[in-house]
This record gives structure tokens, sequence and C-alpha cells, in this order.
């Protein structure tokens, strides 16, 4: 007998032999990947190197504090938006936005272009297979009762190999989620737009 | 269900007559070659155990089995199939069958009886010397499954005592009743398990009841918060009170500086230490304390026997929802003792559970009344007569993940001999059922997934959640088991494990749980939490400088901002969000009252404090890809300011009903409201359960059958190879 599409649904009929290679295929499917691994030790190490190079030359070079801090922001921000949305990290984008949050503080006009930033980011974050395999992860990891759509999406994402995939041209449905598109927005913008309305408050507060 | 060890499978240890621990119920037959039940000892005399007949590894199962084939209550078919699962599972031959449904209770004792050559009685509680049982306490009894029932003449003019015993006649029973009576004859006979523990809850009832509720207090007094406020806090809350008033009689600016200034304080370090305890905790959000592979890799004939204790008060429509819940745990049905705790002045659940007719791993303990009514009391009555060597608690509406079970016991083996209690996280199945449980999900999920994560890696004291929670039993029982006067008896029970050197510890399993999804359900429900929050405060800084001598400055710390910083960050905001209003509303009124400084700190305090929480709450979505709640997060600040409701409340019931507990109404989630709620036999299982025809056990035969006096029991079959001489 072939095995069972691991994606399909299980007909409610359906006789024991294929209830039990369906249930191998699912546990198969989901066993097979891992989530991403991101070595954040060496990506934190990377970071402080950079930046101690950065400051180091822009104090050399006598720039103020404001000069010396805007790259390493944007250092900081760039670098773990990638980790963000392509490992799947959450704590990396409380680090991102943190850091974004820094920008708009130096440079309050930076807010607008720093939103379109994250909802690039965000973007990226919905079709990013990443967040497919760490879902993937979850949903067989954990008995699905809340969200069985999300676990029946996530198992779909990885049924596709990746790189014949996207060899084929990429197939955006096995991977997008719109909802974790606006929670990764939301995560990512938080922190600058908290900073700037209260850059805004203090400054209303003090002109009235 | 009596399951324990005795059942000849490798690694398993014998008991035998004269080991000193022989206590719980063999349900296989082991020892069945006893030389006889009625025991003559010389006053503190062991008598030696029989050599045991050579008859191979499972002589005696088989024997058991033999016997109740020749009973007519079993089929050889199902003799064989029960001696392959007893060899698999390496579970006594008896409770095989009994978890089966193959045999009754009553059918299984017999043939036990006649097995061990000893006479069969049903125990009347009635029939019990009240005055030989006061020689005996019940915990002990309790975990040994016997009673002492009369003392009577033998044969020869002489008295004996008679002892009723749901496992093996053994000489350690015999010894304890000749040190505690002083008469060197007992004579044994055998009852089923509920007989023992009926006899226990009638005869036993006031040292049970007050064993449950006054042993932690008496023992340990500085522990339980039974006293709410010992007189060093009381003198130093009107100190404080004093000071303050007359500080602002004397000088009211300064005096609103520093309260006002240390209110900021604390709270900015409440929520800073919750924002970094959970940041950490975000770092290891998909790190597993136990992989599936070790789980697959347990053998079923390993694992130990566990006990699931069910706290069930006025939640009569849930209960057999539990036997479909249950039904998923992966774990051999042998090995699983169920306790549904019920309380005496609840018949209407215990109505219930009786048509929900569970099958015989669950036992139903009624909790005799008494005050305070918690949960905790109830769980300690559980606790004395749990016979698993690990514990754990479930609410009747959990739906724990199959295989959580199996990872704590792992996460027990890996965690070392200091590890009490492994927590497993609580989510919520009815998520989306409002805008309630949405946000209640997502603080759910924030606190276990990433708060309680992040205090394991630091090493912090955890508080416990609810239900979930795994014990070794023997070292619940040494910590004393819950306080019945805390309201939080889970969060004490997580610190005061620290502070007595033991650890806590999270795994990787979660259990579902229903949302609360009415406001004043809620509202009740929180203050409950908040007011326990505030008597462990209350409990564990009688003597700061014993805490930190014995946990530590940074578990200390990490106790007083997390426990304590709670509660004051609730009490807190409606002041602070006060003052936002006042200056918003007339600019500069507070500043006559206090510096203008400290009117921005205390604003920027609100602001990011809020933001903190609405940041962690974003984040609470992502560990179970739960996307859809993450923009409810942005609400969560209101969400708060109802904390701030209930933790007022909490703080007015902490003083004029600190014992008070608020019940929480279960069952109202669309999402249990079945209609068709399978019995646990109907579950998946690793072991399959009983077909359903063999669900013997129905209300009528469980609880309201008149029990036999002993004389009236018709005396058993000789068991094969023993003779008549051999059986008292």
């Amino acid at each position: 007998m072939t095995a069972a599409d691991p994606l399909a649904v299980l007909r409610p009929d359906a006789p024991p032999a294929e209830a039990e290679s369906h249930a191998e295929s699912r546990m198969r499917l989901a066993t097979a990947a891992g989530p991403p691994r991101v070595p954040m030790r060496r990506v934190l190490l990377t970071c402080a190197l950079v930046l101690a190079v950065e400051t180091v030359v822009l104090l050399a070079t006598e720039r103020s504090l404001h000069d010396v801090l805007l790259p390493g922001y944007l250092i900081l921000m760039v670098a773990f938006g990638l980790v963000f949305c392509l490992g799947a990290v959450t704590v990396a984008g409380f680090a991102a936005g943190a850091a974004a949050a820094g920008l708009v503080v130096l440079e309050p006009d930076a807010l607008l272009p720093l939103l379109g930033g994250a909802a690039l980011l965000a973007l990226g974050c919905g079709v990013a297979p990443g967040w497919a395999r760490v879902e993937a992860w979850q949903a067989a990891h954990s008995r699905p009762l809340t969200a069985e759509e999300e676990a029946a999406v996530a198992q779909r994402a990885l049924s596709v190999d990746r790189s014949r995939a996207w060899s084929r041209g990429v197939r955006l449905r096995n991977y997008w989620r719109s909802d974790r598109v606006l929670a990764a927005f939301l995560v990512l913008a938080f922190h600058p737009l908290l900073a700037a309305f209260s850059l805004w408050f203090i400054d209303w507060m003090q002109r009235r | 269900m009596s399951a324990e060890a005795g059942h000849g499978a490798p690694g398993r240890r014998l008991t035998r007559p004269g080991d000193p621990s022989p206590g719980r119920a063999q349900l296989d037959g082991a020892g069945a070659d006893h030389p006889g039940v009625t025991v003559s000892a010389p006053r503190g005399a062991t008598p030696g155990p029989a050599s045991r007949r050579a008859g191979g590894r499972h002589a005696a199962p088989e024997r058991l089995g033999t016997v109740l084939v020749e009973q007519g209550v079993l089929t050889e078919a199902q003799l064989a199939e029960a001696l392959a699962q007893h060899e698999r599972v390496g579970a006594p031959l008896g409770s095989v069958v009994l978890a089966r449904g193959w045999v009754t209770r009553r059918e299984l004792y017999v043939g036990l009886a006649a097995v061990w050559g000893a006479d069969l009685a049903f125990v009347d509680p009635v029939d019990v010397d009240e005055e030989l049982a006061r020689r005996f306490p019940a915990a002990m009894l309790a975990r040994e499954t016997w009673v002492p029932l009369r003392v009577e003449e033998d044969g020869d003019g002489l008295p004996q005592v008679v002892v009723a015993t749901a496992g093996r006649p053994s000489a350690h029973i015999a010894e304890v009743v000749v040190q505690r009576t002083g008469i060197p004859r007992v004579r044994q006979v055998v009852t089923t398990d509920w007989d023992v523990q009926r006899a226990l809850r009638t005869v036993w009832r006031d040292e049970l009841v007050h064993d449950a509720v006054s042993a932690l207090a008496e023992r340990r007094p500085d522990e339980s918060a039974s006293t709410v406020f010992v007189w060093p806090q009381v003198a130093g809350a009107i100190a404080l009170l004093v000071a303050t008033v007359t500080g602002l009689v004397l000088d009211p600016s300064l005096t609103m500086l520093v309260l006002v200034a240390t209110v900021n304080v604390a709270v900015a370090l409440a929520v800073g230490a919750k924002a970094l305890i959970s940041t950490v905790g975000t770092a290891w959000e998909t790190v597993e304390q136990v992989t599936a592979a070790e789980v697959a890799a347990l053998a079923d004939a390993e694992l130990p026997v566990y006990t699931i204790l069910v706290p069930v008060y006025k939640e009569a429509g849930i209960v057999g929802l539990l036997m479909r819940n249950l039904a998923d745990l992966d774990w051999p049905r042998e090995k699983l003792e169920i306790l549904l705790l019920l309380e005496e002045d609840d018949p209407e659940t215990l109505a219930a559970a009786l048509a929900a007719a569970p099958p015989d791993i669950v036992r139903i303990v009624v909790v005799p009344h008494s005050l305070p009514k918690t949960k905790p009391r109830a769980c300690n009555v559980g606790l004395a007569f749990a016979r698993g060597e690990y514990v754990v608690i479930y609410d009747a509406e959990d739906r724990p993940d199959a295989d959580q079970l199996k990872k704590s016991l792992i996460a027990f083996r890996k965690g070392g001999d200091d590890l009490v209690c492994v927590q497993a996280a609580l989510n919520y199945f009815n998520a989306r059922e409002n805008l309630l449980t949405r946000m209640f999900t997502l603080e759910y999920s924030s606190w276990f997934d990433y708060t309680l994560a992040g205090l394991d890696k630091l090493r912090l004291p955890i508080p416990l959640g609810g239900t979930s929670n795994h014990f070794r039993t023997d070292m619940l029982r040494d910590l004393g088991g819950w306080d019945p006067y805390n309201v939080t008896e889970d969060a004490d029970l997580g610190i005061r494990a620290s502070a007595r050197g033991h650890r806590v510890a999270v795994v990787n399993s979660t259990t579902y749980e229903e949302a609360n999804m009415a406001v004043g359900n809620w509202i009740r429900q929180r203050s409950r939490w908040i007011k326990g929050y505030m008597q462990t405060v209350l409990v564990h800084t009688r003597h700061p400088w014993r805490l930190l001598r014995s946990v530590g400055p940074r578990q200390t710390a990490g106790f007083a901002l997390l426990i304590g910083g709670t509660p004051l960050m609730f009490l807190a905001a409606p002041w602070l969000y006060a003052m936002l209003a006042v200056e918003l509303l007339w600019p500069g009124a507070l500043t006559p009252a206090l510096p203008g400084w400290l009117v921005q700190v205390s604003l920027a305090n609100l602001l990011l404090g809020n933001g903190v929480i609405i940041y962690l709450s974003l984040l609470a979505g992502f560990k179970r890809r739960t996307y859809g709640l993450v923009p409810f997060a942005l609400l969560s600040p209101l969400y708060w300011l109802l904390h701030s409701v209930a933790s007022y409340k909490a703080l007015w019931q902490l003083v004029v009903n600190p014992f008070y507990w608020e019940k929480t109404d279960h069952g109202l989630s669309s999402h249990v409201q079945v209609e068709d709620v399978p019995s646990m036999d109907d579950g998946p299982a690793t072991v399959r359960p009983a077909p359903a025809q063999a669900t013997a056990t129905t209300p009528v035969a469980r609880d309201v059958v008149r029990l036999m006096a002993p004389h009236a029991v018709p005396a058993p079959s000789p068991a094969p190879g023993t003779s008549p001489e051999d059986r008292a």
C-alpha cells in the first residue's frame, strides 16, 4: 500500500489500515523537520564585535555620540530583524524593535521609513520558510486544540520539498500566513511607535 | 485500584513477608505461600517470612489467574491476554484484569483471598472498634491499606487483634499491631481497598480532616497561612501608617514625595523583573526539556504507579468530561490511580460521578466536611490515600497532553534528587470564545510559556500553577502537603519547596483548561489568586533573613518582585492612572503636592509599564503560533485594569475573610458542553482499555452497596496447594 498523503484530510469512514498509515505519515512529516536553529551566541558576538569596531572608529574620528549611536542602532535593527524574519526567533523581534525605538529617539523623522521597513520585514515573515517550519514543529509537539487550522496550514507548508518548490516557482500559499504578517508587524513596530508616542507626549505636556 | 510491587517483573522489588514497607495491596497473589494469616508474635518480634515456593517468575500471577478461571470469573483467553499484558507493562495481574473490567473488585479479592489462604471480609465501618482504631494513625493505614477491626478471643481463649488488609497478609502488619496494642496474636483477613478506604473515611474521619487542615499549621506554623498577620507584620503596618499620617500632618510634600517615589520604584522594579524574566524565557521557546524520542524510549514495564488527584466541587456537569480527557493519557491503565475528590456537602456532583460509572482505576473519595473548605484541604485528603510514586493535580475540565505523565517522569529522572515538582504549561482550549478568553489566553501564554521558563532558566523560585503540577509523592508529604489556609496553595507550595532547598522545574507539555469567559467569574477567580499571592508574601516574609539565608539574595529578590510585585502593580495602577487623569485635565494641579519631575517619572512609569505589558502579550502569541490573538495584546492595559479591581477586592478579603475560597464556575464554555461524553474506556490509550460490556462497576455496585459483616461472608474456596490448616 502506498503511504497516505499526510496533508489530506482523513476520511471519517477510513478503514483502520488507512488511518494508521495516515497517522504514520503525519508523524513522519512532523518529525522530519525541526525548527531552524540560529546560532544566537554567534550572532550576538558578531554584533558586539561590529559595534565595538564601529564605535571605536567613529569616536576616533571625533564624531558625536549621536553619530556613533545611529549606525549602531541600525546595525542591531538589521541584524536582529533578519534573525527574526529568517530564523523565526521571537526574541530577536524584541531586539530589532528596541533598536528601531532607539533610532526614533535619535531621529524622530525616521518613524515612517522605519514603519515601512517593519512592514517589509513582516511581509518577509509571511513567506519565510523558517516560520512554517517552526509552526509545523510546534503543531507536532502540541495538541492542536485551539488551532487545528493553524496546524493544518503548518503541516501543508512542510509537505513541499523546499529546493524543488522554490525552483518551480515560489508557492507562496504553502508558507504565507496573513495573521503571522500582522503579528510580526506589531512586534517590530511597537517599540518605535511607543518611542514616538512618548516623545510626542512629553513634548505636548511641556508645550501646554 | 491497588497496584504495586510484587508482580515478579524484571527490575521490580518483590514485597514479601517481613519487608519493612510492604503496605500496599498486591494484586497478583505474590507470596501466596504465606503459611497462614493468624500470626503469633512475641512482643516486638517479627515473624519470619516463609520460603518462597519455586514456581517460576509468574507462579503467583498464574495461580491467581487459575483461581479466577476456576471461579468462573475469567476465561482462559482473558487470562492469557492478561498475563501477556502483565508481562508487558509489569503491573500486577489483578490490576490488569481490574483495569480491563474483566472482574469486579469483589471477585478479584475473593480470588486473592483464596490465593493468600486468608479469610475474606467485607468491612462495615460500624464493625470497627473505635478505641482500637485510635491507636493507629490514619495516614499510615491509608498508605498501607489496612485497618484494625476489633479484639476477639481465639480458639484458645486468648485475645487476638483482627485486621482487614487490602494487601497480602504480612508480618509487617502483625509487627505494627503488636507494637501498638501489645497483643501478640494478630488475625489478618482480606478485604477490598474500597472497604479500607470507606472505613478510614468513616472511623478515622476526624483525624483525616484534622491532618488535612492542621498538619502544616501544627508542624510548621511559620509556613502556614492559618495566621494571616504575625505580630511583627502588624506592628510594622501600624508603624508605617502612623509615620505616614504624622508625615502628612507635619510635611505633606515630603511625605507624598516619599510615598509616590517608593511606589514608582517598586512598580518599575516589578515590571522590569517580569520583563527580564520573560525575555529570558523567550529565548528558550523551542527548547524541549523532554524530547519525543525520550518519551518513546520509555518502556511500560519501568513506569511507576501515578496518582491523579481531581478535586471537584459543585461541578456535576463536567465530571463525565473528565473521564474523556484523562482517557487520552498515555500511561498503562494498570498503573494509574485517579482519585476523584468530592465534598461531602455536594451530593449532586457525587451523583453525577456515580452516574458516569467510571472505571475501576477511578476512586471516588468523599472529603468530610470541615472548614476552611478549600481545594488544598481536599488535596491533602487525597494525598493521604495516594499510592502512586508520583502525584499530579488536574481540574475536572483539564485536557492534558497525552504524553504529559511520561514527560514529567523523564523530567524527574533528569532533574536530580532535589527536584520535587514539575510544572506543565497551562493554556486554554476556548481561547477564541470572547474577548476575555482571548486576553486570558494571552496572559497565560506569557506566564507559562515565557515567565515560568525564564524562572526555570534563572533558577528562581517558581510559583506553581493551579493544576498540572507533578510531585514526587514522598517529598510532597515531607513538605507537609498543601496549605489549606492559602487560597493559592500551589504558588505557596512552589515557594515553600524552594525555601526548603528543593527545586521546581517546568516541562514542555501542556494542559488545556477552560478560560474564564464571564467578567464576574473572572474577578472572583482573580481576586482569589491575588489574595493568595498576598498570603504567600506574608507567610514567606515573616523571617526575611531566614529566607535570604535559605534561598539566597537573587532568589529572594525574584520572589519579592514577582510574587510581591504583582499585587503591588495592580494596586498601584489606579493611582498612577489617577495622576495621569489629573495632569491631563488640570495641568499643574499636582505640582503643589509633588515635584514636577516626580509627576513626569510617574507618568513615564505608567507608560513604560503598559508598554512592557503590551509587549509581553504581543510575544505571548508566538510560541504557540496563535497569531490571531496577538492584535488583542494592544488591549492589555484595559485588561490589567480589571486586575486592579480584583486586587482591591483581594485586599479587602485578606483583612475580613482571608480563607474564603472564591469558587470559580467551570463548564461555562461551549467547548465543554458536549452531548455525548464517552467513558474512559472509549479513549485512545496505549493500553487498550476494557471492552464496554466488561465495565462492571455500576453506581450501585460502587458506593451504595451494603457492606457485609465478616461473619456473613461465605468462606472462599481453598487456594490450590494450601491445606485447610494453613488457612486460619
